[in-house]
């Protein structure tokens, strides 16, 4: 892939691949796909001739920087309460970011990381399950079932869509 | 609506959302790659062996992450091996161990051994000292142990449409599947054999600091870890973290009011991501005193009473006593 070629790549895929971080639940989808696109131009000179190829494992590259910055976020979040007053715990007022959000998205946060993976790639991207497999790294079957696990748990966790009630 | 479609409106929604400067990212993306391609000179002296081991990790993490691309087909799950680091014993010796059943619906997926890229790759994911992996047709057993070769967990796996997937595994850990081992003096704080990590990182005031707690603990995977409670002081306040260097929980007592106070300390008391979907076992709690007219601290927990208190260690610390309790919502 020469130097044109990983620009068209990044100005075609850029702004979905931060959405599609930013869906997977990371609090910094522009650096994500920074590092995505850092790591897919280490390997530009070996990587598939085919367009969609590299499509699908510039998919995979944000997968695994989402879920690799999950198993750290934790690090960072320790980090985050050093040293904070009870005050400031007690003016974050988290009715005021909730109300901006659904309910779906609210389950889906409460979601195992591999079933939002799953549930994303699936219901935003409308990717098939083959290639979801591939962009999480896993067989079909398990696909199927993180899949079926995640929208199980949503269907319980979420009450009926208010806008359907009484219709 | 079915929940397929409002999970996928909503989706939608939440991406319509997120502006993207495109241009902006492509230009701090290109910065980016600029800066890794050219290193100082008088830097890459210094940094090489740093640098060769980050460049062994990398070619180690690309070579399973683009395996797809890369080398298709191939697995290291069809042959027996064993970690650089050495072999596992094959029975446990640890005293309580959960079971998980992966062929029954998961609650918890706080551990879910692959071999999708491998055991070596998975044994590294979970950060395992040492591990060995053996097939016998279509089974295999994968075993991780801790830096002293004692079995930590070991999980079976069965061939299914020429894949290996996780049928059970048996994971060290506290009692009733908690982290942490609550009988036999667990109450007690102090020191427990294991090399207590340093305050330096810690807490800002390593030279004053007082060890408060040190014990082992199992982690997720049924590691046997240990982290360290140190307490310094801050101002008027004072400070703690709990944890290890890098990686730790921190709280303030607040040292303000005229008066004895008690405040609770639990949530810093152990590792919270190792105690998702756990029971909190035990409950930690600091009492100031500021005119020293406390002289005992007792919990009651409905089972038993007049539990602590540990002694202050320093001068700094005379004014405050530490007390911890089996944990329950009747303590009073």
């Amino acid at each position: 892939m020469d130097e044109d070629l990983f620009d068209d790549l990044f100005f075609g895929h850029a702004a979905r691949l931060v959405r599609l971080a930013r869906l997977l639940g990371d609090d910094d989808p522009e650096d994500v796909v920074q590092e995505a696109f850092c790591k897919v131009y280490a390997v530009r000179g070996r990587l598939h001739a085919d367009p969609a190829r590299v499509v699908a494992y510039l998919n995979r590259v944000v997968v695994n920087e989402v879920r690799s910055r999950h198993r750290h976020r934790a690090v960072v979040r320790r980090d985050a309460h050093l040293f904070v007053h009870d005050e400031a715990r007690a003016t974050t007022d988290p009715t005021a970011a909730h109300d901006r959000r659904s309910a779906v998205l609210d389950a889906m946060d409460g979601l195992p990381a591999r079933q939002r993976e799953a549930v994303v790639l699936r219901f935003w991207l409308d990717l098939p399950l083959a290639a979801i497999a591939e962009a999480m790294g896993v067989r079909v079957g398990t696909v199927k079932s993180q899949l079926s696990r995640g929208l199980d748990t949503l269907g319980v966790v979420l009450a009926p869509d208010p806008s359907e009630v009484d219709r | 609506m079915n929940i397929e479609e409002r999970v996928a409106r909503e989706l939608q929604r939440e991406a319509d959302r997120v502006t993207v400067d495109v241009t902006a990212l492509h230009a701090a993306t290109r910065d980016r790659i600029e800066a890794r391609d050219h290193v100082p000179a008088a830097r890459r002296g210094r940094a090489l062996p740093l640098l060769a081991a980050a460049v062994v990790l990398l070619v180690v993490v690309l070579g399973a992450g683009s395996a797809l691309l890369l080398h298709p087909g191939t697995s290291s799950a069809d042959h027996s091996a064993t970690s650089p680091a050495g072999g596992v014993e094959t029975t446990f010796s640890c005293e309580h161990r959960t079971t998980i059943d992966f062929t029954r619906p998961q609650t918890d997926d706080a551990f879910v051994p692959t071999l999708e890229d491998g055991p070596a790759v998975f044994a590294r994911t979970v950060q395992a000292p040492r591990w060995s992996y053996a097939v016998d047709g279509d089974t295999a057993t994968l075993r991780l142990g801790n830096a002293d070769g004692s079995l930590a967990s070991r999980t079976t796996f069965a061939r299914t449409s020429g894949a290996f997937e996780p049928r059970k595994a048996e994971l060290c850990s506290g009692v009733d599947g908690g982290i942490v081992d609550p009988g036999r003096g667990g109450v007690r704080l102090g020191h427990r054999g294991a090399d207590a990590y340093g305050p330096s990182g810690m807490v800002d005031d390593p030279d004053r600091a007082v060890l408060v707690d040190d014990r082992p603990y199992y982690d997720a995977s049924g590691f046997r870890r240990h982290r360290s409670l140190w307490a310094s002081p801050c101002g008027r306040a004072l400070c703690l973290a709990a944890g290890r260097p890098r990686s730790y929980v921190a709280a303030r007592v607040r040292l303000d009011s005229g008066h004895p106070a008690v405040q609770d300390l639990t949530d810093v008391f152990l590792p919270p991501d190792d105690l998702v979907g756990k029971k909190q076992p035990l409950g930690l709690w600091v009492v100031y005193d500021p005119d020293r007219t406390v002289t005992d601290v007792y919990a009651r927990d409905g089972w038993r009473d007049r539990v602590g208190p540990a002694r202050p260690t320093s001068s700094w610390l005379a004014r405050r006593r530490w007390s911890t309790s089996p944990w329950s919502r009747r303590t009073a």
